[in-house]
This record gives C-alpha cells, structure tokens and sequence, in this order.
C-alpha cells in the first residue's frame, strides 16, 4: 500500500507534462495523493453512493482544470489537502442545490406555449447571473454562520476550510465526538433560522 | 436575516435550497466515522488515476496550440497520375471515390515524440468534383509507442499552393480533408509539424 499522507512533489515516471505536473507544483502533493484525497472526500459526502461519488471526484477533476485555464490555482495553497477537500465539499453542495431545485420544479418566467418548438428551460444556475446569484447566497449564509454561538461558529468553519474531525479536535482541542455534535447543532439552528415564524 | 414571507420570492427559494443543502453536508459529515473509513485499495486508486488521466489528455486535446517545428516531410503520389489512370489495378472502386493504395513510409524523427517511425498514408480521392482535377481524403496513421505522444499536426499542401491541415487525434490518426489533386501535378507534400501549447 502506497503512502498517501505524505505532501511531496515526487511524480510517477513517465508521466505527461501538462496538468498532472502544473498541480503537483502548485499544491506540493503528487497527483496520487490528490486522487486519494478527492476520492476520499466524495465517497464520505455521497453517503455511500459510489457511483454519485465517482461523478463528483470527476467534477471536481473538471472544475481544477476550468481553474488551471483561467489562470491558474491561487498562488499559495496553505493546506492542500483541506483545500481539496473544500472543492470537493463545495461541489456536493451544488450537487444538493440542483437536485433541490429540480424538485422544487423551477419553471421559466415566460409560457411554454410562447417558446419555440424543442425549446428547453435554460439553466438558472449557470452564468454571470448566477454568479451573483451565488454570491448573494453566500453572504446571506456567512452572515447566519456569524450569527451562530462561537464554539459551534468554529466548528462550522473549519469545516468549510476542508477540515477533517480529528484535525478540527486538534485544532480546537476537543473531543471529536464534540466536534460532530458542535456541527449538527450547527445544522439545526441554521435550519430553524429560516424557519416560518423565527423572524 | 430577512423576515419570513407566507409567499417566498423565487430568490428566497433559492436561499433556501442552498441553507439546506449545506446543512445536509453538515448532517452527513457529522455522521461520518473518519476513523472506520477504508482507504481506497490499490486497485480503485489505479481505476481513478486512469479516469483522471483519461481527462487529461482530452484536456490536452481541446487546449490551443501553436504550430512549431517540422518532425517530418514527405512528398507523395508523384505517381499519382499514373496511378490514377490505371484504377483498376490496385484501388478499390466506389461509384464515386477511389480508394488509393497505402503510402509506406518512415520518419525516425517520430520516435523521439512517442511514435513509430513507421507511418501509413491513405487517400480516398474524390473524382466527382469536375474542373481541373480531384480531391482527396488523406488519412496520415501513425502508431503512438509512448505513454505521452507528442501534439502533432498533419500540413498537406498541393501542387497549386493549397494548404490542407488536420491535427492527429489520440487514436495517432490525421484526417485532411478536401486535398486539391490538380491533373497537372498531383503530387502532394506532407508536412508533419509538432504543436505545442
């Protein structure tokens, strides 16, 4: 069994130049260890969906080389592996949103008796619209994370930073167990903050 | 916070399903046992790298490139006219296009960019055109021997000038279409360059 703790810039011989070798530089971990990391990290957010979770490390995969074409990864990634982790974390966010969306049944602005034949319903998610969209989303949920008791605040952020449990009960110095519970209670205030009534 | 509506604007839906989703992240981490987590085998690690890689090279394949150096330069079909006039001696006949007879040839060069120096050349040539000659299809094989064959890009240009180009595809093939063959001269030159990105 290989080593897939370590953070070096050791690369497999024979590999292609190209983003293999762009990413090990920028992140200080061999493209296994990144492949570990991201496979990893699906697997334990799609709840034992293996398939779901092959899909997301894909997406994740696709989403690093849409970053490496628009200029790169940001200059100096402290935590490698925590970064990754939030990529693949942030994905399987999106991942849930759509899915709620579509169940919600989003429908257009305009009758579907007005639109041409084979039209279909453009994504509202994707775009410059929706990058507002999406970052008006996340101020509305920083500022109810800033809202929330300190102790659990921390957690909640740490994880949003890529954290692992035991990293996070190292950091904090708690037990790990408190660590999961400081996050479900996390979970439910925010749940209950928007919840009919509350305001 | 934002007070609660009885009817929610479409934005607030929205803030909705993302909270919750980001909540069930939150639910299904604090539910996950790090510790009982079994770490991939050697055997899925190797199945993710082939997809990763596999998604590599199709990245390879779509980035820009610039046209660089020549590896390779061949002169075909001098004897094209020849050939042509005799069609039925070794072409394979369609209503409308001949199948001309592979083109053999060697380019040691190629060896140093992942590939066999051995190269194949076809070419359907399209006699349905009229005016002063035919066209051609030409199909450049190469046969990657690397784990990382070099971008190449197959120029072919005709006896009047035309330049035809078509990059080589991950399979090591080039598809140059519309090749002018002038009745004049249907030589064709065959120029294999290298990009890079």
């Amino acid at each position: 069994m290989n080593d897939h703790s370590g953070e070096s810039g050791d690369s497999t011989d024979g590999e292609c130049s190209g983003p293999a070798e762009y990413f090990e530089s920028a992140l200080g971990l061999d493209l296994r260890t990144m492949i570990h990391t991201i496979e990893r990290e699906a697997r334990a957010v799609s709840s034992g969906d293996r398939s779901g979770a092959v899909d997301l490390a894909q997406e994740v995969w696709v989403n690093l080389l849409a970053k490496l074409e628009s200029g790169g990864l940001p200059e100096q990634v402290e935590h490698p592996r925590a970064w990754l982790r939030t990529l693949v974390r942030n994905l399987a966010i999106d991942g849930y949103r759509k899915a709620h969306t579509r169940k919600r049944g989003e429908l257009p602005d305009v009758p579907f008796d007005d639109m041409p034949p084979g039209w279909e319903p453009e994504s509202k998610l994707d775009g410059p619209e929706s990058l507002a969209v999406q970052a008006d989303m996340s101020e509305r949920l920083r500022a109810s994370i800033a809202a929330l008791p300190t102790d659990v605040r921390d957690v909640v952020n740490l994880i949003l930073e890529g954290r692992l449990h035991r990293e996070i009960s190292e950091i904090l110095g708690i037990p790990v167990g408190t660590s999961k519970t400081r996050l479900r209670t996390a979970a439910k205030l925010l749940r209950d903050d928007l919840a009919p009534g509350t305001h | 916070m934002t007070e609660q509506s009885p009817h929610p604007t479409e934005s607030e839906l929205r803030y909705r399903d993302y909270l919750e989703a980001v909540t069930s992240l939150f639910d299904t981490l604090a539910d996950q046992d790090e510790d009982d987590d079994e770490p991939l085998s050697e055997d899925e690690l190797d199945e993710a790298e082939a997809r990763v890689r596999t998604l590599f090279a199709q990245h390879r394949g779509t980035q820009r490139a610039v046209v660089g150096e020549s590896v390779a330069v061949l002169t075909i079909w001098q004897e094209a006219q020849a050939w042509l006039d005799q069609q039925e001696l070794e072409s394979v006949r369609s209503p409308d296009t001949i199948a001309a007879p592979t083109y053999d040839a060697t380019a040691p060069q190629l060896t140093e960019l992942g590939y066999a120096a051995q190269l194949e050349i076809d070419g359907d040539v399209d006699t349905t055109v009229g005016g002063d000659g035919d066209t051609a299809e030409i199909t450049v094989r190469l046969t990657a021997v690397g784990d990382c064959p070099a971008r190449l890009l197959v120029q072919i240009t005709s006896s009047d000038g035309v330049l035809r180009s078509a990059p080589v595809n991950q399979f090591g093939r080039a598809h140059v279409k519309a090749v002018p063959l002038p009745a004049a001269d249907r030589s064709l030159r065959v120029d294999i360059r290298r990009l890079s990105a």
